[in-house]
């Protein structure tokens, strides 16, 4: 009875173990709601998804130690496409889910630090150590980006271009797929190239 | 008499085709470009010595990359994260490459992320074919440069540029 109680036990567990496992990740749909959430920033303030609600958010899953994420700070790409959609009203949101001990995980003053560095023109830098919002949205890899419209509808979700390296010299010949989304959706247009295949390191979860 | 000088012979004959039986693929003479070292993988450009015929022929060369113990990289498709493993030919008039083929990848799980690559070594094989209007009688200078993603928690991209020739001779079937 023991033994057959204990076997129940230890079959529990791996099912519950493979749910846990599949379930992990989300994966939200394009045209549906982008999954609201609260995190706090490397300042210490709480932002909202909901409270941009009107505008354009882009959500770009990074970490400084990425190569990947060096490969679009370094050359000043990412802070090219923040600068040039900041002045059309789009918000910048860049979340790290690097889990404590793991690469990319960094307190707020080192994390002000880093972006001030690498002059980052995100509009908050939210922290995401537990990963909940990570796995709400399925990040994958830095970078892994996604784009909301004003409607609060997710529009685009995937690489930042069509060239997976770690290249920088690869940008120019580059199509940036969130610049594609952003300028289509400004224009009123239904975003032509709603998903791609995400390249980069793993998320540190 | 006879009988016995037949006896005497066969362990020589069988011994000589028992080493040649033996002789495990990777112990074959085979041409290699010199190593190049990046992103905790070696990595080497190799073609069997055998001369190719030329032209009209066909080769294969192979990719070959010895990674570092606990370190992996990735083919084609890297699966949730990570980054394919591309390789530029840079060929003689005449020559064309096929497709990069791999070996059936093995998973990587990093938490909720799963990715598909390989460790240890590697050795993924395109096959070259020489255009029958290619100058016959030359040595093939085939040219690649190498760039893959080495991973273990962190990322580390690599990149080697390649250089190996190939001996030839005249094709005589073509």
């Amino acid at each position: 009875m023991k033994r057959m109680l204990a076997a129940l036990l230890l079959m529990l567990g791996f099912a519950f173990t493979a749910v846990a496992e599949e379930a992990e990740l989300g994966a939200p749909a394009i045209g549906e709601p982008a999954p609201d959430f609260t995190l706090t920033d490397i300042n210490g303030k709480p932002q909202a998804l909901s409270k941009f609600k009107g505008k354009h958010v882009v959500l770009e899953w990074t970490n400084p130690d990425c190569p990947f994420v060096k490969k679009h700070y370094e050359s000043g790409n990412m802070q090219a496409l923040q600068k040039e959609y900041s002045t059309r009203g789009v918000v910048w949101l860049s979340v790290n889910s690097s889990a404590a001990g793991k690469q990319g995980n960094y307190t707020p003053e080192k994390w002000r630090e880093l972006q001030a560095k690498w002059k980052a023109a995100a509009d908050a830098t939210l922290l995401d150590p537990a990963g909940t919002v990570g796995r709400l949205y399925g990040a994958k890899t830095t970078p892994h980006l996604f784009v909301v419209n004003p409607e609060g509808k997710l529009i685009y979700a995937g690489a930042i271009d069509d060239v997976a390296s770690a290249d920088a010299a690869d940008i120019p010949n580059s199509t940036n797929y969130v610049r594609m989304a952003l300028a289509e959706s400004i224009a009123g247009k239904e975003v032509s190239n709603p998903t791609s295949k995400p390249y980069g390191c793993s998320v540190k979860y | 008499m006879s009988k016995r000088g037949r006896v005497d012979l066969a362990p020589f004959v069988l011994g000589a085709l028992g080493l040649l039986a033996a002789a495990p693929a990777a112990d074959r003479p085979w041409v290699s470009s010199a190593p190049v070292r990046d992103a905790n993988a070696e990595v080497t450009l190799a073609a069997p010595s055998a001369p190719v015929a030329h032209p009209g022929g066909e080769l294969r060369v192979a990719v070959r990359f010895k990674i570092d113990p606990g370190w992996h990289i990735y083919g084609e498709d890297p699966g949730d994260a990570g980054m394919p493993t591309r390789v530029d030919w840079a060929l003689p008039e005449g020559v064309t490459s096929g497709p990069l083929e791999w070996p059936e990848p093995r998973e990587f799980q990093e938490g909720p992320i799963t990715t598909k690559g390989y460790e240890k070594e590697v050795a993924p094989e395109a096959v070259l074919r020489v255009a029958s209007t290619a100058p016959a009688g030359e040595p093939l200078v085939v040219k690649a440069t190498v760039r893959w993603l080495s991973c273990k928690e962190v990322c580390v991209p690599g990149k080697a540029e390649l250089v190996l020739n190939i001996p030839t001779e005249k094709g005589e079937t073509t």
